[in-house]
């Protein structure tokens, strides 16, 4: 089963991501893990194991704003790793600011979405970067 | 007597200008007086520098500063040994605090001739002026700074309570309001509608305040595709279109189209409930400038308020009527006056309105 790595600290908005992944008919297992360090964490864990095999993330839903370490940083991390590099990132952000996203896009994010985000939207672009890896089975 | 002003065209340092003093030549004849005994001299500068430090500590916090300059100015006169120096050194510190104190206009400072102690004493005045120049651009630098970081704060943390808001509501609409009463099914509604004007709310607001931090980008710009363009993303399907030719101007394209823009959306929004809602573009000459207009059939204001329609927030109708959150129009005007250029309307009362702009 495709995997989702859901990065975002406010739980009102872990809420709404799974209920529009659901509700989109998307079909994978999510992990969610609550700030930028910790999924750093859970990133450089798995890559001991041989990242692409079965452990690693087919996809990072990515929030920008969280506390310690912001979701641009661990963009930035991941896509100057060269094993890390090959998940495709989407960020998921509140804020409307354009220098979010130009420096997104400039560090090699795969999609962008600005909340609130329609279901159809996110699992449309979650199939778009996934090459249909990740579809909505409705 | 002739007099320079050190002035400056940024509207930044404009505001400043009352703190910058204006510099006054004059041309003093010498020796007309005999001589002053050296304790006269003594005094006279005492009662100078004390007059100035009582000014200034009515006056504000700046003794320091004028006592910087026109000690020199003093110094100069006493060195020449003329009464008319110092007379005129008196004169330029009443000037200057009268101006500083009675008009808070520009402050004044005399100087008795010529020499190479004025010479000094306007350098040193110049440099001063500049290190305090320098100072409050980076005051403004700084503030500047603290701005964007809130606005991307408010960006942010106020637009996240009213997404949740509103997707938790439109969540529970979905599961429940098959089960709900009229009377429930319409606060439910509300709720989601309320939080969506706040989302939009937040969105003008922090689009408008960024209106005079982002950096215009001047390029020719031809209208009339940007009207093409904003015309098909909006829905006025049975709006009858007369679009004229329309010029070519120079500006930042991305800011016309904002222009272009919320002029449209508001015709269309204005005259929906018209039989046949007809929206005219086009533009002339006036005075040199192109005049680019939008007209309407629509409700149409009273032209008594129309000062009040460029104005933030300020909205003629409740947004009952007709949605809105009263900053399309301000931000109109705020772009067209960074451009050099001037807008203005014409409305009549259930006949329709127009909108004027112009790109110099």
């Amino acid at each position: 089963m495709a995997k989702i790595l859901l990065v975002e600290d406010n739980a009102r908005d872990v809420e709404i991501t799974l209920a529009n992944l659901r509700n989109s008919g998307v079909d994978a297992s999510v992990q969610v893990v609550r700030d930028g360090e910790q999924a750093l964490d859970y990133l450089h864990r798995r890559k001991e194991f041989a990242l692409r095999s079965a452990e690693g993330p087919d996809v990072l839903l990515l929030d920008v704003k969280m506390p310690k370490v912001s979701g641009l940083e661990v963009l930035r991390a991941m896509k100057s790793d060269p094993v890390l590099r090959n998940i495709p990132v989407i960020l998921l952000t509140s804020s409307r600011e354009e220098q979010d996203l130009a420096a997104a896009y400039q560090w090699g994010a795969e999609g962008y979405l600005i909340k609130p985000v329609r279901p159809e939207q996110l699992a449309a672009t979650i199939a778009a970067v996934t090459g249909g890896a990740i579809s909505a089975s409705r | 007597m002739t007099h320079c002003a050190v002035s400056n065209s940024e509207r930044y340092e404009r505001s400043h200008a009352s703190r910058y003093p204006l510099l006054l030549f004059s041309s003093g004849k010498r020796n007309l007086t005999p001589d002053m005994s050296r304790p006269t001299r003594v005094s006279l500068l005492l009662v100078v520098i004390s007059a100035m430090g009582w000014a200034d500590y009515v006056s504000g916090p700046d003794i320091g500063f004028s006592l910087f300059y026109l000690i020199p100015i003093v110094v100069a006169g006493w060195w020449e040994g003329s009464l008319a120096a110092y007379v005129t050194s008196v004169i330029a510190a009443g000037a200057w605090f009268t101006a500083d104190l009675l008009w808070r206009g520009p402050d004044t400072l005399a100087v008795s001739s010529w020499n190479g102690f004025t010479r000094l004493a306007i350098y040193l005045m110049i440099g001063q002026m500049m290190a305090r120049l320098r100072a409050d651009r980076e005051q403004l630098s700084r503030v500047n700074q603290e701005l964007e970081a809130f606005s991307y704060s408010v960006s942010h943390d106020l637009r996240a309570p009213l997404i949740h808001m509103r997707e938790f509501g439109e969540m529970l609409t979905q599961r429940v309001s098959g089960s709900l009463d009229e009377i429930s099914r319409r606060h439910l509604q509300n709720i989601v509608d309320a939080s969506n004007d706040g989302l939009e709310l937040v969105d003008d607001l922090l689009a408008f305040s960024k209106l005079d931090r982002t950096a215009m980008k001047r390029a020719p710009v031809d209208l009339s595709p940007i009207v093409e363009e904003v015309r098909s993303e909006l829905d006025a399907r049975s709006v009858n279109w007369l679009v004229n030719p329309l010029p070519v101007v120079t500006g930042d394209a991305s800011m016309l189209r904002v222009v272009i823009r919320n002029l449209l959306e508001n015709a269309v929004k204005y005259s929906r409930l018209a039989a046949q809602p007809r929206i005219e573009i086009g533009s002339f000459r006036l005075d040199g400038s192109q005049v680019v207009f939008v007209r309407d059939n629509g409700v149409g204001f009273d032209q008594q308020y129309s000062a009040k329609l460029f104005k933030v927030f300020e909205r003629l109708h409740s947004s009952d009527e007709f949605e809105g959150t009263g900053i399309g129009l301000a931000t109109v005007k705020r772009i067209v006056e960074r451009h050099g250029g001037r807008s203005w309307a014409e409305g009549r009362l259930g006949v329709g309105a127009t909108f004027y702009f112009t790109i110099p």
